[in-house]
């Protein structure tokens, strides 16, 4: 008998699937509205009101949606049906017989922190190397870092890795002219060698992956033509502070949930999260470059979110983009500090808001329209929380003003209690709204305590317990700091205002107090605020709001303690948001460990560009890689031979422009070199570090 | 002219015991150039003040250390410290010995040649091509990519790479 190849009809399975999801969210929001109308003193009939139902039943849908699909993905763990995962595909394989072709590992990167990267990149080879397959793999360091001192840092650790023995075929390139940014990266990338590779294996700055599970992602890709893009769930790990433990452990714990629902009504309509996947070049290269956006502000210019829309249009190519959720070995870092993570978010909402003018494109198919939709909603729900709370204050003014009469003009045997709030149905809506939101914790935390080897990984059952009602607490305080952020985010965007492209913070400093109360005094003061005006209004209303007002309050205390390192040293020393990673760390990660705790020797006396002019080796190392020399107009000639004299002068300690402009001229480079080495001045050596006793280079 | 300052005999005692010290420690710093009587010669010399000991130490320390960075093998290091200081030595004019450490820096620069070469000395004839460009890349074959067409829509049947099983084979 013939046995049908694994997922060959998903695409029945998945219409299926989503039918029975969009439906199960549907009815429940169509009951939870209705519901609603009956709490509400006009049941709906007043503008006020009317705006809070549509709000109300956007925003429940929205955590309804959320629940299904967090069902959807505990079924699957615990029943792993058929259908349920892209790895499938293997199953029957014999992967001796699947031949590995040339694949390119991509790593583009901008002022990254270089020790990390490197760390990084070795541990993968190591791991790589350990398959015995590495010769299928070449790693591309593409570098935009615009930092003086960080280029040539990266230059000197490609070189320093090239020399020791075993060193991969590793290619750093980098780019002067950093036009779009992040996907103008990965095109040049794609338009130079893409033609040499069938596979790129995406990575950010911060990612590990086991040499296997490249292996496997490969293997997949062989295996089934018509995927495009294959994506992998990356744990986040790595990371000490407070608050990166915390999204660590709820990463580990609802991570897996969320992963394996997503994929059970995504299909073969999956996402593409920018790194960590493994891409199909060739379609790639012919449908996946992106235009600018028509207009200049906020929604207009470079796409900032590309990954959904280059999956998105792989897929209106006829490929299919998996996320491969069950595939272990895929890593990458969460942000330190909750401020952090807010930045970062600005840049993120921006993008996703760009989706907005995406959606009606021809061709996209459907599951992707409503993946623009998802996205838009992370940060769109913000915003209409907010305007949720705002319309449910003016409505309850609307009510303390006007007196409340039972017994209406005509005549009835009973009083009418309709104008009033009917607060035991409020305490039920609230009920049902929190087990939406809380079951997905609550199966996270069974599937985690019921694996008895991932329990041992977060230090015991108890262990899992104790943190996961922490975790659903301090969530429960971060949710109005962070809905208030989004807020201003899209209001930002949808008003025209850029985010700008900084690069993520990835180092563990601490918030300072001044910063914590900068960033969150104002938010902490509106809450303050709000709870005055609801307590003169009715002061039966001030519990209902109480959490919120609290989260407010205390945010700069919360955003302040959780940046703390030593605060996360205490949480894991009394066993609190342990993760399997860090207490059963596999190879991978203990050789990533090894790699950032070696120590560098010996230490440089000095760092990035006067190591440029200094050091004979990354001298001529930097030069070397420079593009061929122009001839530049006598102008700029001019100005760079005055800003020679200043640098042999001065030192190193130049403005960034100045030091990048000197950077950029190989034939200033060789002279600064050459007098510095040379100057017959007793303060030149001095001003460059080169004072005798200390190892010049 | 000489430029050594009239001092007390008490002070130049000090002075040639310092002498004798910087000459015991700049030969031991080259130990190859023990067997050179051209550098070994310098310190003896008579009209070799202490000023002009100082600063054809700073220039062995400026050559030592412009070497080091380049990782050579010990005998390469201290065949070629011995090669470009013994130029030097002869080159210098010894009544005014401030240009010591621009001499030797120029004439070990001009032995090392160009960046090439430099990095060729570091990085071994092996992994020297990875760092000139175009041969620290693979060959660029360059391909197109443009933008998607916003309007476009596009059924392109999948790429089907040669002598690719499938799930369906």
């Amino acid at each position: 008998m013939k046995v049908a190849a694994p997922l060959s009809h998903w695409k029945v399975v998945a219409t299926l699937r989503r039918l029975l999801l969009f439906t199960a969210t549907g009815a429940q929001t169509w009951f939870a509205t209705g519901y609603l109308l009956k709490i509400l003193p006009d049941h709906g009939s007043t503008l006020v009101e009317t705006l809070i139902t549509l709000l109300f039943a956007i925003l429940f849908g929205w955590i309804s949606l959320g629940f299904w699909t967090a069902v959807a993905g505990f079924f699957v763990l615990a029943l792993r049906p058929r259908n349920s995962s892209i790895t499938e595909v293997l199953r029957q394989r014999d992967r001796a017989q699947i031949e590995i072709p040339k694949t390119a590992i991509v790593m583009p990167i901008c002022n990254e922190d270089t020790g990390r990267v490197f760390a990084g990149l070795k541990a993968t080879w190591q791991s790589l190397v350990e398959t015995g397959q590495h010769h299928h793999f070449e790693l591309f360091i593409l570098s935009d870092s615009s930092d003086p001192d960080i280029w040539v840092e990266e230059e000197a650790a490609w070189a320093n890795w090239i020399r020791e023995p075993g060193a991969p075929k590793i290619h750093y390139r980098h780019r002067r002219a950093r036009i779009k940014r992040k996907t103008g990266n990965i095109a040049d990338f794609c338009r130079r060698w893409g033609a040499d590779f069938r596979y790129m294996i995406v990575f950010d700055a911060d990612s590990i992956m086991a040499g296997e599970t490249l292996l496997e992602m490969v293997r997949i890709m062989e295996s089934r033509r018509q995927i495009g893009i294959l994506q992998t769930a990356p744990l986040t790990v790595n990371k000490e502070s407070a608050y990166a433990r915390l999204q660590q452990f709820g990463n580990h714990v609802f991570g897996p949930l969320f992963t394996a629902g997503l994929n059970f009504w995504q299909m073969g309509d999956g996402y593409y999260w920018g790194h960590n996947a493994i891409i199909r070049l060739r379609p790639f290269i012919q449908h996946c470059g992106l235009k600018r956006l028509p207009g200049h502000s906020a929604m207009g210019g470079e796409i900032l979110s590309h990954d959904f829309v280059e999956a998105a249009y792989i897929r209106r190519a006829g490929y299919e983009v998996w996320l491969a959720w069950d595939l272990p070995g895929s890593y990458e870092e969460p942000p330190p500090t909750l401020l952090d993570e807010l930045k970062r978010d600005r840049r993120w909402s921006q993008g996703n808001l760009q989706h907005l003018r995406l959606l009606g494109q021809p061709g996209l198919t459907w599951t992707h329209r409503i993946m623009f939709l998802y996205g838009i909603m992370a940060y769109g729900s913000s915003l209409l929380w907010l305007l949720l709370l705002i319309l449910s204050t003016i409505n309850l003014a609307l009510h303390a003003h006007q007196p409340v009469s039972f017994f209406p003009d005509h005549f009835t045997l009973y009083p009418d209690w309709s104008p009033a709030w009917a607060m035991d149905r409020a305490l039920t809506l609230m009920a049902t709204t929190a087990t939406l939101l809380f079951t997905p914790k609550l199966l996270g935390m069974l599937v985690a305590m019921f694996r008895t080897s991932t329990a041992r990984g977060y230090g015991g059952r108890l262990n899992v317990i104790v943190s996961v009602v922490l975790e659903t607490l301090l969530s429960a305080l971060l949710a109005p700091v962070r809905m208030l952020y989004h807020s201003r985010y899209v209001v930002l965007t949808l008003l025209g205002r850029e985010a700008g492209w900084k690069t993520q913070q990835r180092d563990e400093a601490a918030t300072p107090w001044r910063e914590a109360l900068a960033q969150h005094g104002p938010g902490a003061l509106l809450g303050a605020l709000w709870a005055l005006i609801v307590y003169k209004l009715d002061p039966d209303y001030l519990p209902w709001i109480l959490p919120i007002v609290v989260a407010l309050v205390t945010a700069p205390l919360l955003s302040k303690l959780s940046s703390h390192v030593a605060v996360g040293r205490l949480l894991k020393r009394i066993g609190l948001f342990r993760i399997p990673a860090e207490t059963r760390p596999d190879a991978l990660l203990r050789a990533l460990r090894e790699h950032l705790e070696r120590p560098q020797k010996p230490r440089h006396p000095r760092f990035g560009f006067a190591r440029a002019v200094v050091d004979p080796v990354v001298n001529a190392l930097h030069i070397s890689l420079l593009p061929e020399a122009r001839n530049r107009p006598s102008q700029t000639r001019q100005a760079i031979d005055l800003l020679k004299f200043k640098a042999l002068k001065y030192g190193p300690a130049l403005p960034p422009d100045e030091r990048l402009a000197l950077l950029n001229d190989a034939e200033a480079l060789k002279w600064l070199h050459r007098e510095v080495w040379q100057s017959l001045h007793p303060g030149t050596p001095k001003v460059w570090g080169m004072e005798p006793g200390e190892p010049a280079c | 002219m000489s430029t050594q300052a009239p001092q007390s005999p008490a002070s130049r005692a000090t002075r040639d015991e310092q002498r004798h010290d910087d000459c015991d420690q700049l030969l031991a710093r080259l130990a190859a150039a023990e067997q050179d009587p051209g550098i070994t010669r310098l310190c003896e010399l008579p009209r070799m003040s202490s000023q002009a000991l100082q600063y054809w130490h700073k220039a062995v320390i400026a050559v030592d250390r412009y070497l080091s960075a380049l990782a050579l093998a010990p005998r390469a290091h201290e065949a070629l410290m011995a090669e470009v200081l013994e130029q030097v030595a002869a080159q210098i004019d010894w009544s005014l010995p401030d240009n010591a450490v621009a001499v030797a820096m120029h004439r070990l620069q001009q032995r090392l040649g160009d960046e090439a070469q430099r990095l060729r000395h570091w990085a071994g004839e092996t992994a020297d091509r990875h760092f000139r460009r175009g041969g620290s890349f693979p060959q660029i074959h360059r391909i197109g990519m443009k933008p998607a067409e916003y309007s476009d829509r596009e059924q392109a049947p999948a790429w089907r790479p040669a002598g690719l099983q499938t799930d369906a084979s």
